[in-house]
């Protein structure tokens, strides 16, 4: 895509070294669920992708989507709105701005099969499965594999150990 | 075309577009082949390569897809988008750029075209309309304020280094064509082509060319002696650039041919000026020191502004050769705290004037220069926007005759978090010769004082505000005065300047959606009462509006398209006096622009109606004095009529579109 820089006005060069590439987790997103389970009513029909608060990212997986498929399934990717009930989607993404939102998300999710996945401190407390943390430039997760199990999703040993931290 | 047809035609394109539409997701192809180890080492920030001498201070930067995106048309268009710069008709009827209300002839703005200067040596400035196909630009900088040390000389209150596209990205080539439905307003036809070839081990070639025509109408009297002469002109042009690195070498060469033809009268305006730049940089340990000889070698056919038939005996028919020798030392240090990059130059400059009329030779003059300028960073913290950076340059040119131009400038630049504060100043002179006056023996050398401070604010990264307080005065200002009997010659202004303030807002709303504005304010300052009534008329300030408002909204409609609405608001313009009319009425001009861009398209297409409100519009016009039926002003040039622009880029062979670095050994630094 032929995006412009903002580099006409120069307060954006220098500010761009700070701006997040969004694309870098769409890919961990679809290598989450290689690592993740759910349960075997969720394995048919399309896999479905919520993303709240995050235009970037709903923008990079729905070009994402139109090539790939996760675990044979569609994937289809929607926006989810604060007063949505996001319990059919298998992922529901909250990004910084919506944050607030999430305890009302987790509320309505309850136990069912939606893998939570936030990028702000503290989420994990307020009921996020996998927290994205930016640790010296690079993206890294914590991990909470109880509360996904507790929604009937089991994750690998192996993710569990990449994590930065698991509850 | 008629107006159905028209939109019939923006129908279709529009159709097409949509055809060659393609979901960019290559990105993703190999997706699977990666495993989540590898993206644990990725970085997460967008790889935004900023080099440390382009700071933002009082550098500017603007991309080909910004202005591509943005609905420029060409190098006016894209000047027009960065506060400060306006465009004016000299009594010449040369269109040139102005700064800050400063006219950009006589050196006082220095444009390059990868570090090869375009300047002429005559007047020292450039016509820029349609001069450059806007194709072939990669990026252009712009340093603002106490221009680029080792420019100067003939110095500059800002300058413009345009990045052409290069051969080691470029593999392939791109044709542009282009029509405009242009009123009154100058011609937007044309070809161009930029081709080129990575021969691998850091070789390439690339070649620039571009064939531009069209009339400008309605241009009013030029002489006195032709009062009809110049109803209707033809325009042609013909730009050519070419660049070959060999490993270290860098050769460039540029010619620029720019012809009218009246079709009243035989009458035809000229000007050929051929650029070769031979340059190698050799690292001496490194990468921390190196040395790099520029070998710089021009020849300038004359600007004949008004060529009758016989040929008048005009002072501007000059052959112009210049040769200049530059010596380079670089010198860079860093440390986890400190960074450090420093430039020692000499310059050995040769120039012969030929008279054509009679063939005479005039003396060659020569002169020295040597230059030392220095960035420092102090990081003041571990993060990136928390430094200090004090540059330092200066100047001394040493030429016979003249006296000793010494010129410092110096730059302060702080960041703290979210703000950032600039603060520059310079002094520098002109000499005489340095543009090939040498009929009038008492000229005096001008001395300019440039200064500017700017504060920015950055909110959460997507909106940032900033005001850019300005000062240019000048001493003895050259000024370029026509008479009536063509023997032209240059004079000194007692003093002239300009001060004013410049805001941005600019507000990423969200991605796709993006808002710039700028408003300027601005002041002339000078001593003559009478400034605009000189014979010429040339000022060596700008008719500008003192106030103007620019407004710009893309919104990023689907992938690879853009849809982009301009406003510029013109406040009455003022202080044109001896044009026997002091004003232009405020102007308002809006343009809808829409721009389709893919790299993995073989097409791009740039269409728009521009100047919406204004069909008959007509630039004002130097040349109808009553007064002083002969002479024009510097006069403004805010745009033409309404138009339906329409640009096709083929994209022929393997393109590659990722041009975000480039290697030029040469920067501009500040």
């Amino acid at each position: 895509m032929a995006v412009g820089t903002m580099a006409t006005f120069p307060v954006f060069d220098a500010w761009a070294q700070q701006e997040i590439d969004y694309t870098l987790h769409a890919k961990f997103l679809y290598h989450f669920t290689k690592y993740v389970e759910w349960p075997e009513d969720r394995r048919a029909g399309n896999f479905v992708v919520g993303i709240t608060g995050n235009d970037e990212l709903y923008n990079t997986m729905t070009r994402m989507a139109q090539v790939k498929k996760i675990k044979g399934q569609t994937m289809v990717v929607l926006r989810v709105k604060n007063t949505d009930d996001p319990s059919n989607c298998h992922i529901l993404f909250v990004g910084k701005s919506k944050n607030a939102a999430l305890p009302g998300f987790v509320l309505k999710i309850g136990n069912k099969s939606v893998l939570v996945i936030t990028e702000r401190t503290g989420s994990i407390r307020q009921g996020s499965d996998i927290n994205f943390v930016i640790n010296n430039n690079n993206l890294n997760f914590e991990l909470n594999s109880t509360g996904a199990s507790g929604k009937r999703m089991a994750v690998s040993s192996e993710l569990r150990n990449l994590a930065l931290r698991n509850e | 075309m008629n107006k159905q047809n028209k939109l019939l035609f923006l129908l279709l394109l529009l159709g097409i577009g949509s055809v060659q539409a393609q979901i960019d997701t290559n990105e993703f192809k190999d997706l699977d082949e990666i495993d989540i180890y590898s993206l644990l080492k990725e970085s997460v920030f967008k790889k935004v390569v900023v080099r440390f001498e382009e700071s933002p201070g009082n550098l500017t930067e603007i991309t080909h897809d910004e202005f591509a995106n943005r609905g420029a048309r060409d190098l006016m268009d894209v000047m027009r988008m960065i506060p400060g710069f306006e465009f004016a008709q000299n009594v010449n009827g040369q269109i040139g750029m102005g700064y800050q209300g400063m006219w950009a002839q006589q050196n006082k703005i220095t444009l390059l075209v990868d570090n090869v200067v375009l300047n002429d040596g005559l007047l020292g400035g450039f016509s820029i309309a349609q001069r450059i196909p806007i194709d072939m630009i990669e990026k252009i900088q712009i340093v603002k304020g106490a221009g680029s040390v080792q420019f100067q000389g003939a110095n500059t209150i800002t300058t413009i280094n345009i990045i052409t596209r290069s051969g080691d990205k470029l593999e392939g080539a791109r044709v542009s064509v282009s029509n405009g439905s242009y009123d009154s307003t100058f011609a937007r036809r044309g070809i161009s082509v930029v081709m080129g070839d990575n021969l691998g081990k850091n070789k390439y070639w690339t070649v620039i060319g571009s064939y531009n025509s069209g009339k400008i109408t309605n241009i009013g009297k030029i002489t006195p002696t032709s009062p009809s002469w110049e109803q209707q002109c033809n325009l042609s042009e013909l730009f050519l650039f070419a660049k070959l690195k060999l490993n270290k070498w860098d050769i460039k060469y540029l010619l620029n041919n720019y012809t009218s033809q009246a079709t009243i009268r035989q009458s035809t305006i000229r000007s050929l000026v051929q650029n070769l730049q031979i340059s190698n940089e050799f690292k001496i340990k490194k990468t921390d020191l190196s040395i790099l000889p520029v070998l710089n070698m021009s020849t300038q056919l004359p600007m004949n502004w008004i060529v009758q038939s016989p040929m008048v005996t005009d002072t501007n028919n000059i052959m112009q050769s210049k040769a200049q020798a530059r010596l380079m030392l670089k010198h860079a240090y860093e440390d986890n705290k400190i960074k450090s990059l420093s430039y020692f130059g000499v310059d050995y400059n040769w120039e012969q004037n030929t008279l054509l009329q009679n063939k005479t030779k005039l003396n060659p003059y020569t002169s020295t220069s040597f230059y030392a300028q220095n960035v420092f960073q102090k990081n003041l913290s571990r993060i990136f926007i928390n430094r200090l950076l004090v540059k330092t340059g200066v100047k001394a040119d040493i030429q016979a005759g003249q006296k000793l131009n010494v010129s410092p400038k110096i730059g302060i630049e702080y960041y703290y978090k979210n703000l950032q504060i600039n603060a520059f100043a310079g002094h520098y002179g002109i000499n005489p010769n340095n543009y090939g006056n040498y009929l009038n023996a008492n000229l005096k050398q001008e001395q300019i004082q440039s200064a500017q401070f700017r504060v920015n604010y950055i909110f959460k990264s997507n909106c940032n505000i900033a005001a850019n307080v300005f000062m240019n005065k000048s001493s003895n200002m050259i000024s370029f005065m026509q008479k009536k009997d063509y023997n032209d010659t240059f004079v000194n202004i007692a003093s002239a300047g300009s001060q004013g303030i410049e805001l941005e807002f600019n507000w990423k709303l969200m991605d796709g959606l993006h808002f710039k504005s700028y408003y300027t304010y601005f002041q002339k300052a000078h001593k003559d009462s009478n400034l605009y009534s000189l014979e010429s008329g040339n000022s060596g300030l700008l008719g500008f509006a003192s106030h103007k408002l620019y407004a710009s909204l893309q919104y990023n409609l689907v992938n690879n398209y853009w849809i982009n609405l301009n406003g510029q608001y013109y406040s009455k313009i003022t202080g044109i006096k001896s044009g026997g009319r002091d004003k232009q009425d405020p102007l308002l001009m809006l343009d809808v622009t829409m721009n389709y861009s893919s790299p993995k398209s073989p097409i791009e297409v740039h269409t728009g109606i521009y100047n919406i409100l204004n069909h008959n519009f007509k630039y004002f016009q130097a040349y109808n004095n009553p007064n002083n039926s002969s002479m024009g002003i510097n006069n403004p040039v805010p745009g033409g009529g309404r138009e339906l622009f329409l640009k096709i880029i083929f994209k022929l062979g393997f393109y590659d579109n990722d041009h975000q670095s480039v290697n030029y050994s040469n920067p501009i630094i500040f």
